[in-house]
């Protein structure tokens, strides 16, 4: 069963549609994070660090 | 605001502070042992009379002690001091149980003095930077565990429902460690303190660099870019450069790092496949990399003026850019070609060091001048010594690293000189050793230059804390998460950083993916890779795997390595390359990742019994330049020949074709085996009576190396 599998290594469309794959999904990464409408919760998020909450007193 | 909560009940909650400050201190005492313990092994190749003729200070007994003491006392505490104290403040919340905070500490604490106890004493399973033994890696499992529940109860309870950037590095670090730590440390144990790994040669290498990697990736790495993360915009005052770079750079880190592991096995028998990807991957790993200095750097963007006045930003700011000198470094050195000249030299230990102490150290004593202000609620002692602590830190690395670049080049180099007629141009090993001790004092030199900068900065923090008073908590408020939120649930990765679990997930997958692709192949090999019957290799006799387990237990793969490559000058020197099926019976497998003595793969039968004998007694004797310890204690302590059938018994659930025979019998043919080589010694030369001493053992697994069986 596993020589069955391993036999088809070789074969480019395998190695090409992971390439496809894990591109897509970095480019999809990059276009949703500079899109526009994201733009306000990035920059709130990268706030975060300097509000520690309001203190009691 | 985007993110409006509809105002859940405003709570009031107080953050742990005493357990950073626990850690904090750990952190600085354990520096001073890790580095000590460094300088001391340095002194230790540059003059061997240090390694004391005693076996518990010998150079391979106390060097998996400094590397543990540097990565796991160090690294791990400062990485837990700086991950309780950002991650409460980020998440708005107390850690999850005060207890569990408390068990995490003190068991790390213990688990570190069961080292600097169980590594002298030579319980070590042999593999680098993790030779702690079974029982310990239980605890640290376990201890581990704790962490991992307090850390992630803490998310589930958290005010602050965007988890940020440093938030998901630590997120990887507690999910990828437990990985590696678990899949690298799996052995059958066969004593209170020993057990034999359950990979062998080529497939043990392949894990272990994956862990080992993966352990500069994912402890060394991930938790300090999170502690960059916090500390620079606090210590600077503003947010990062580009949140959105945090963004692409680590998930690019989490999904490649993993695959970088057999860049540490260029040109050894590992399948061609499998280096390929570790080179390339490591190559493309340094654009992300680059990103965490770049966001790092440029946080300070128009205020590097801050620079000359703030000791903290000086420690902060530098250590980036040691990160960034050494994350292009790594790809570097994966590349094949340059690898074939720097593996096995001290390039290799350049590098380390430059990374460690510059990325690590720096970091972690910028954070600390940061946070004892604060956690002690007064000013720092002194500005001025803090920049003293500086200047001499980066100087001492400076002049570590170049002095390693130095007699690494010189020795790679010479190693590989052959001339018009094609032989060597150094064929006397100990030759390139003396060209390069004068850079074992300069190294040795710049480490306590380091370390000079510590002890300044130990006594600044000292008088701070003196001056100052660990303050109640503050009580803060903020509103819960209850409640529905406006949330726009289309917006996927800002989804993601309020769903801990399916960030968890997918964090796990990127880390699975490379572990799978590398490691299934790899460790399943022997289903589609057809051994050869004439490269078939006899597994060692009861007395050649006692030689071996005492090869093990004296750390002598941290100077001599068991690997030939394919290439001309390795040939000329040492013999043919090594096989996949060499090393098929190692238990672990002892490739060894460095050169300070020759490679040892054929050595057996190349010199007679009585020259290991007089080597082990005093290496000079026989090489007069050599910087190898003496071994006296092999000559009066004796082999232990009763647990024999207990090994050979554990190595055959693992795979060694040993019959029931050859384990019952395993004491007494021992036994004889060593009376014939005690017989042989004896009519050379050597001493008496010595056929139930360790050293004969030793020759019996020395004379082996390379040979397909034992001698008759």
């Amino acid at each position: 069963m596993k020589q069955e599998i391993l036999k088809h290594f070789p074969e480019v469309w395998m190695t090409l549609s992971a390439l496809v794959i894990f591109m897509g999904l970095f480019l999809v990464v990059i276009f949703r994070l500079f899109r526009p409408s994201a733009q306000k919760e990035i920059e709130a998020a990268s706030k975060i660090p300097l509000t520690e909450g309001e203190k009691s007193r | 605001m985007s993110e409006v909560n509809t105002p859940g009940n405003l709570e009031s909650f107080k953050y742990d502070d005493a357990i950073v400050r626990k850690f904090l201190i750990a952190t600085l005492f354990w520096a001073g042992v890790a580095f000590l313990l460094g300088i001391w092994i340095a002194l230790e190749l540059a003059f061997y009379p240090l390694n004391t003729n005693l076996p518990y200070f010998s150079f391979g007994r106390l060097r998996p002690l400094h590397t543990n003491a540097a990565i796991f006392a160090f690294a791990g505490n400062a990485i837990f001091a700086g991950i309780y104290y950002s991650m409460q403040r980020l998440l708005k919340a107390r850690m999850f149980s005060d207890v569990l905070s408390k068990i995490h500490f003190w068991g790390w604490q213990l688990i570190i003095v069961s080292a600097a106890i169980t590594l002298p004493l030579g319980l070590t399973s042999g593999k680098e930077y993790a030779e702690l033994e079974w029982p310990i890696d239980i605890a640290i499992t376990l201890i581990w565990v704790v962490f991992a529940w307090n850390f992630f109860g803490t998310i589930i309870r958290r005010r602050e429902r965007h988890l940020y950037v440093a938030i998901w590095f630590y997120i990887a670090t507690v999910i990828a460690i437990a990985l590696l730590h678990i899949v690298n440390s799996l052995a059958i144990p066969f004593a209170p303190f020993k057990s034999y790994s359950i990979y062998a040669g080529a497939q043990d290498a392949l894990v272990q660099w994956w862990y080992g990697h993966n352990a500069v990736a994912f402890f060394l790495t991930t938790p300090f870019l999170g502690l960059m993360y916090y500390f620079i915009p606090k210590a600077i005052g503003r947010p990062v450069y580009s949140y959105k770079l945090s963004i692409i750079h680590f998930w690019s880190l989490v999904f490649l790092y993993i695959w970088a592991g057999p860049h540490h096995l260029l040109y050894t028998a590992l399948p061609e496949w499998a280096q390929t990807l570790g080179m390339i991957f490591s190559l493309m790993l340094w654009a992300p990399s680059w990103g965490g200095m770049i966001n790092g750097l440029l946080t300070l963007r128009g205020a590097w003026h801050r620079l000359r006045t703030e000791p903290v930003l000086k420690f902060l700011i530098a250590a980036v850019t040691f990160y960034g000198m050494a994350t292009f470094e790594g790809p570097l050195l994966s590349v094949k070609s340059v690898s074939s000249l720097a593996h096995y030299t001290d390039w290799i230990i350049g590098h380390v060091h430059s990374s460690a102490l510059g990325w690590n150290g720096l970091l972690t004593f910028g954070m600390a001048y940061y946070l004892v202000p604060k956690l002690w609620n007064t000013k720092l002692y002194s500005e001025r010594l803090a920049n003293w602590h500086f200047w001499a830190a980066t100087m001492g690395i400076m002049i570590y690293m170049i002095s390693m670049w130095s007699s690494g080049i010189t020795q790679g180099l010479m190693w590989r000189a052959v001339d018009e007629a094609g032989k060597l141009l150094y064929p006397d090993f100990s030759e390139t050793v003396l060209r390069i001790i004068p850079m074992y004092w300069v190294r040795t030199m710049g480490g306590l230059l380091f370390f000079v900068g510590y002890l300044i900065g130990i006594y600044n923090i000292m008088k701070t804390i003196r001056g100052g008073k660990a303050p109640e908590e503050e009580t803060f408020k903020a509103p819960s998460l209850s409640g529905p939120t406006e949330v726009n649930p289309r917006r996927l990765h800002h989804s993601l950083e309020g769903l801990p679990i399916v960030f968890s997930v997918l964090t796990l997958i990127a880390v699975a993916a490379g572990s799978i692709m590398e490691l299934v192949p790899t460790l399943t090999a022997h289903s589609y890779v057809q051994y050869k019957p004439e490269d078939r290799f006899q597994p060692y006799t009861a007395l050649e795997l006692a030689g071996r387990d005492l090869y093990v237990r004296e750390g002598c793969y941290t100077c001599h390595s068991q690997q030939i490559r394919p290439l001309v000058s390795e040939k000329l020197r040492y013999g043919e390359p090594s096989t996949l099926e060499e090393s098929m019976y190692d238990h672990p497998f002892q490739w060894g990742s460095k050169r300070t003595g020759p490679d040892l793969s054929r050595v057996g039968t190349k010199y007679p019994d009585l020259w290991h004998y007089r080597h082990m007694l005093n290496p000079r004797d026989v090489t007069p330049t050599s910087v190898m310890p003496a071994y006296p204690w092999m000559f009066t302590r004796k082999i232990n020949f009763e647990i024999l059938p207990k090994k050979l018994n554990a190595m055959r659930t693992l795979g060694v074709p040993y019959t029931d025979e050859q384990i019952n019998g395993a004491a007494d043919q021992a036994r004889a085996d060593a009376k014939r080589i005690a017989a042989v010694l004896e009519k050379e030369g050597a001493e008496a009576k010595s056929e139930d001493k360790e050293v004969v053992a030793l020759i019996a697994y020395l004379q082996r190396l390379g040979q397909k069986e034992s001698r008759k």
